[in-house]
């Protein structure tokens, strides 16, 4: 016996994340008399890639304090990317990514402040320092304010999108169900957003039965994003983009609070660079139009590239010169 | 720190100012917020993209701008995140931005069409639910089929894949074929396209086996359905994209250098759900800041 429930709402958002619940806030501030409804596989509160908390925000260009320019930072992220980005989407999120976050601010997020200039502390160019374990919660609730608890959906796995049956290229909501008593939940939705996160466990992880489920990404990152576009037909595009990324070894604890605020250098198994010895290298197949090597910021890509060469040569594992740079916590006396 | 490397450094008596750590790089993962790019082809906003480009099928597949801003290709279907492909490093707050973007469009595109009705098709629904249900009931049907009782992994079952067994299989093929870290994240045209064909023979295998003992493992059967599709995208795309434009993501051993001269551009696919069938193409990159 299936029990299904038929919900109707003008606006459905699939996935209570970062961008859900950014999707909610904002859909309950341009429409106030809406039904907007958001379904999410396992509890807003502490759902997503934020879900155990960050101890960055890693992108805030700092316009008012004029720290960067939109410009500079489309021209980061193309360089990043080895030349191919959607400037025009780039832009459009770079231009207003500050006001999302004087906004956590005012949730109650505690960023580091720099009280000298009124700015906040910066970990990198782009990246500026919090607080972060209740992040999601302080985010969720924003979410849960603005759609009320009545329409949010918890425990809701969605599986599949609807079409219209007279237009084959319309969406008209989605079909899910509650992963602890199974009823099945039918979003009939006049648009639907989706914001179901990304895919980790798609390649074999580096952690296996030791340490099983163990990834960077979460494992509930289930790529149903990816997953539902796709069998509903929708262009894909960079698929190929998909990538690594270098982290502390098995706890995949971040780097960047090292590398950028402490300025921590990386170097061989013999505390030599790993860079120098392969920029020629690089240069001559990576270069490109773009002189990506020779950019500002040098790309990850290549970074890591120059990084695994090592590896490959038997100079690895890359260490991270924790102890050039940290100071040793003093003891307290007993 | 993060609570789960603190762990492990007090696990290994590690003082991380006497001793530099390891750093290593990750399995590879399939995102749109981070310092990658997959995910759907999207408008862009009405003041910022180039519209109707010259020389182009006025098409969605080619076009960068169609009315809404971060609407997908499907009319009513908009996307933020992870899930919105070539505009990478939003992170944690262009994420919530995008949502916001898209938050805003979705609710012009229903002011736009309010006197339109939603309609589904009820048989539609309920052969969907049929299908989702469909794990279960074999698991109903044929639980005593089982030959081994439950062991820590899954009932060892000739007539069933739970969902472990294929998300590991996935894997392997995924890690060995499509440049995981066990190859040293190389491939090769030969790799992908045997990728492919064992990708297809897990898709088959699972329409025909996948099980689920409870609500739970459905939910995982879903992913794992969730997760071949995306890997089936990404072999496809790799196999198209003729060079090694990220050599630190993955290198085609049968191209080793970037090409810009002919991949300076984005890769777009489409699947066919009724036909089965992939189309892949390229659309130039349009750089509306001074390149480079
Ligand atoms: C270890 C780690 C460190 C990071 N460090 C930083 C950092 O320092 N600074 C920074 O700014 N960013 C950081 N990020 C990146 C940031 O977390 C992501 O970019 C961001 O969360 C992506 O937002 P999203 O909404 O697309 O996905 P998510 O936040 O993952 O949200 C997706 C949501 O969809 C739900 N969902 C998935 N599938 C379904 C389904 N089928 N049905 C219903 N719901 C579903 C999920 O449960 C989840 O709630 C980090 C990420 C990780 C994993």
């Amino acid at each position: 016996m299936v029990r299904v429930r038929y919900v109707d709402a003008d606006i459905l958002i699939i996935g209570g994340g970062m961008a859900g619940s950014g999707a909610a806030w904002e859909t309950r501030y341009w429409c106030r008399n809406c039904r907007i409804v958001l379904a999410e596989k396992a509890n807003i509160n502490r759902s997503g890639a934020v879900a155990m908390g960050l101890s960055a925000i890693n992108t805030y260009l700092g316009l008012k304090c004029k720290e960067n320019t939109v410009e500079d930072y489309v021209k980061y992220v193309r360089g990043d990317l080895m030349g191919i980005v959607r400037e025009d989407l780039v832009y459009d999120y770079a231009r207003h990514v500050d006001s999302t976050v004087h906004l956590f601010d005012e949730w109650g997020l505690p960023i580091w402040p720099e009280p000298k200039t009124g700015c906040y502390v910066r970990e990198g160019k782009w990246q500026i320092m919090i607080h972060g374990e209740s992040y999601k919660p302080i985010v969720a609730e924003a979410a849960r304010k603005a759609l009320g608890d009545e329409n949010i959906f918890n425990r809701v796995m969605v599986t599949h999108l609807l079409k219209s049956p007279s237009n084959p290229n319309r969406v008209v909501g989605a079909i899910g169900f509650n992963v602890n008593d199974g009823t099945f939940y039918v979003f009939r939705a006049k648009a639907t957003i989706l914001a179901a996160g990304g895919g980790s466990q798609i390649y074999r992880p580096r952690s296996q039965g030791e340490g099983l489920g163990r990834s960077w990404y979460p494992p509930w990152s289930s790529a149903s994003s990816y997953g539902m576009l796709i069998e509903a037909g929708a262009v894909m595009t960079m698929m190929e983009a998909r990538f690594v990324v270098p982290r502390f070894k098995d706890g995949y604890g971040p780097v960047g609070a090292y590398q950028l605020l402490l300025k921590t250098r990386i170097s061989n198994a013999y505390g030599q660079d790993f860079w120098k010895p392969h920029i020629d290298e690089i240069r001559k197949l990576y270069g490109g139009k773009g002189n990506y090597v020779d950019l500002p910021i040098t790309p990850t890509t290549l970074r890591v590239f120059a990084q695994r060469l090592e590896w490959i040569a038997g100079r690895g594992p890359s260490l991270m010169r924790t102890d050039e740079t940290v100071k040793k916590a003093r003891r307290v006396r007993q | 720190m993060t609570i789960s490397q603190v762990v492990i450094w007090a696990g290994q008596n590690h003082e991380p100012s006497e001793r530099p750590y390891e750093v290593i790089t990750t399995e590879p993962y399939v995102m749109g917020s981070h310092a990658t790019e997959c995910g759907a082809w999207a408008s862009g906003p009405d003041d910022l993209a180039p519209k109707k480009i010259e020389g182009l099928p006025d098409d969605r597949r080619y076009q960068y701008y169609w009315g809404y801003n971060r609407m997908t290709t499907l009319d009513g279907l908009f996307c933020a995140g992870d899930a919105c492909g070539a505009n990478p490093h939003k992170f944690s707050s262009g994420s919530f931005t995008e949502g916001r973007l898209a938050g805003k469009s979705a609710v012009l595109y229903i002011m736009d069409h309010s006197d339109e009705k939603v309609e589904v098709d009820k048989t539609q629904v309920d052969s969907l639910i049929a299908k989702i249900m469909e794990p279960l009931e074999r698991w109903e049907k044929g639980k005593y089929n089982v030959v081994t009782g439950p062991s820590y992994m899954h009932p060892v079952d000739p007539t069933k894949m739970y969902w472990k067994q294929g998300l590991f299989r996935l894997q392997k093929i995924m890690d060995e074929c499509a440049g995981g870290w066990s190859n040293y994240y190389m491939t090769n045209e030969v790799m992908l396209n045997r990728g492919l064909e064992l990708l297809q023979f897990l898709k088959e295998d699972f329409i025909r086996y996948a099980a689920a003992q409870d609500w739970h493992e459905l939910m995982r059967i879903w992913e794992l359905w969730h997760r071949i599709l995306t890997a089936e995208a990404v072999v496809r795309h790799m196999l198209f994209r003729k060079e090694t434009r990220w050599p630190g993501y993955y290198v085609r051993a049968d191209y080793p250098a970037l090409d810009d001269d002919n991949w300076h551009a984005f890769v777009n696919s489409r699947y066919d759900a009724r036909t089965g069938q992939w189309e892949l193409w390229k659309v130039p990159v349009i750089h509306i800041i001074e390149f480079p």
